[in-house]
């Protein structure tokens, strides 16, 4: 079989190769005096856009209470079963609001299908992104760490 | 001469599965002699997490989220096949609007993809300054993506009957600045790599794949059209609204590395033609079919057909009428490119093998699945 390979050390071919890198060169020195596109992470951090899909927060409705009435719509709808243990307090239906509820972030696939499916729009995800921990139990968040601070304003 | 007279004896030598030019996680089992490569053997399956099983364990709209993680370069693509597969199965009309925007999302993605692939080849081939770039073109992208679906990445933003969200207000402007962007990068490209000599002399005649044994071995997308047939599935079963627009299916005769590189970046300048066209002809109207709580399919079968930025990218659906699927087999086009990659592997050097492996721009997690 012969080989298709060619040997490249003419000095013609050399000089061509030279040339196309100082070519190139003019490209990397016209880019270099373009304005940086890098930040120094984390000092300094994009803003992320309204929709980012970052970990999963409750909403509170305006009475201060959590919005979620631990109807398991999300916990059906969920395709890793990341969201598990739900339960809600003693009162019936749309007064009914959620006392335990966890959500594994390492489970979860950001897919949003949980936050379409409440019917409530008690959830969301939230624009925190950086969810590490050291094992698979610091990565997961019950109701406390999951709803928003209480007050006016905290809404968004 | 003494090669000729000489017996050599061949050895097996083992590339990847942590080499950092198998673009994920690919072990080539390649035969030499001396330098020469006789035989090539490509061992996959490191990336298996049985999603086409996990598929008969979900539910119709639940595994979606699961086809994002096939072609992970571009997940709208994926997307659109399993979707297209069921809305065929239960019959179901979607919006024009959202037809219009799956195939801008997809376009988009077809452009980031490509910026990937022009980006790792490159750097695959010693010019890295090159792959800085392609990754500086894609964020725009990316950061438009995550503006209109809130992923980068995997955005699982194609639903059953539409997409999940209207682009928001701002989109349209960013994605005309980012077209008027990319088109004078792309010639910078050009200069940068494919007038360059060194970069020509590595792909220029290598890694020959002819027309026929590309057809005889399934390959499709760029890899095929880089062997001058124009196949094309937005041609040749036009889905969404694809017929609608003015596009040139691009080809190049060359049949080499370098025939591949160029399909792609053409390509790049036919998406943004593309994205364009949908953002003038874009109609009014809802982005989401109305939908059952629990999709329940009537028993059937049904393909769903999509021009990935890969090549023809499908997913094949059965259904007995239950709410999870019977069967969801997927037909990833890199994984009958690797078919093809030990016929265009013998007879080149070992310093060839990233520059052909690198020009078919596979995916892993879709050959893996
Ligand atoms: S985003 Fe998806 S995976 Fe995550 S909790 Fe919600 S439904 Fe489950
Ligand atoms: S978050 Fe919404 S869907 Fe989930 S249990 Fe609470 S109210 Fe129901």
């Amino acid at each position: 079989m012969g080989s298709p390979v060619t040997l490249h050390s003419r000095p013609a071919e050399i000089a061509l190769a030279a040339w196309s890198i100082v070519k190139g060169l003019a490209v990397t020195l016209r880019n270099a005096l373009r304005p940086s596109v890098t930040r120094d992470y984390p000092a300094r951090r994009t803003a992320l856009h309204p929709r980012f899909r970052g970990k999963l927060g409750h909403k509170r409705a305006e009475d201060g209470r959590p919005r979620c009435t631990a109807c398991m719509a999300c916990e059906k709808v969920c395709p890793t079963l990341a969201i598990r243990e739900i339960e809600g307090d003693e009162a019936k239906g749309r007064e009914r609001r959620v006392r335990t509820y966890v959500w594994d972030a390492s489970r979860c696939l950001f897919c949003n299908l949980c936050v379409e499916a409440c019917p409530f729009d008690a959830i969301e995800l939230g624009q925190e992104y950086s969810i590490v921990g050291d094992s698979r139990e610091q990565t997961c968040f019950d109701l406390e760490d999951l709803l928003e601070p209480a007050g006016k304003g905290e809404s968004r | 001469m003494i090669h000729e007279t000489t017996p050599t004896t061949q050895v097996a030598l083992n590339m990847g599965p942590q080499h950092p030019s198998t673009h994920g996680v690919l072990r080539l089992e390649l035969m030499l002699e001396g330098e020469v490569i006789v035989g090539c053997n490509p061992i996959i399956g490191y990336l298996h997490r049985g999603i086409e099983k996990i598929g008969e364990a979900r539910s119709y709209p639940g595994f979606l989220p699961y086809t994002d993680r096939l072609d992970y370069l571009s997940s709208a693509s994926n997307n659109l096949a399993y979707v297209q597969a069921v809305e065929k199965l239960i019959e179901l009309e979607v919006p024009e609007r959202a037809r219009y925007l799956r195939v801008m999302l997809l376009e988009l993605n077809r452009i980031a993809s490509h910026l990937v692939f022009v980006a790792t080849f490159a750097n695959d081939l010693g010019a890295t300054t090159a792959f800085l770039y392609g990754f500086r073109e894609r964020e725009p992208i990316m950061d438009m993506f995550e503006m209109w679906t809130g992923a980068r990445l995997t955005q699982s933003w194609i639903r059953i009957g539409g997409v999940a969200g209207d682009i928001p207000e701002g989109f349209a402007e960013a994605a005309r600045s980012f077209c008027a962007m990319l088109l004078p990068r792309l010639q910078e490209y050009d200069r940068l790599l494919t007038g360059n000599h060194i970069f020509r002399a590595r792909t220029e005649g290598v890694g020959l794949l002819s027309r026929d044994v590309g057809i005889n071995y399934g390959c499709s997308g760029p890899t095929l059209r880089g062997s001058g047939e124009p196949y094309d599935i937005r041609r040749a079963e036009p889905h969404e609204v694809y017929d609608r627009l003015n596009f040139d299916v691009v080809t190049d005769d060359s049949a080499d590395c370098m025939g591949r590189y160029r399909v792609r970046i053409e390509e790049m300048r036919q998406s943004v033609r593309i994205v364009e066209q949908c953002l003038s002809q874009l109609p009014a109207g809802e982005v989401l079919a109305r939908l059952p709580r629990v999709v329940r399919p009537p028993e059937g079968e049904a393909w769903g057909r999509v021009e990935s930025p890969r090549g023809d990218f499908g997913c094949f659906v059965v259904s007995d009428g239950g709410p999870q699927p019977l069967r969801v087999r997927i037909r990833a086009p890199s994984f009958y490119h690797m078919g093809a990659l030990p016929e265009m592997l013998r007879g080149w050097k070992i310093g060839d093998v990233v520059a052909i492996l690198g020009s078919l721009d596979i995916v892993l997690g879709e050959i893996d699945r």
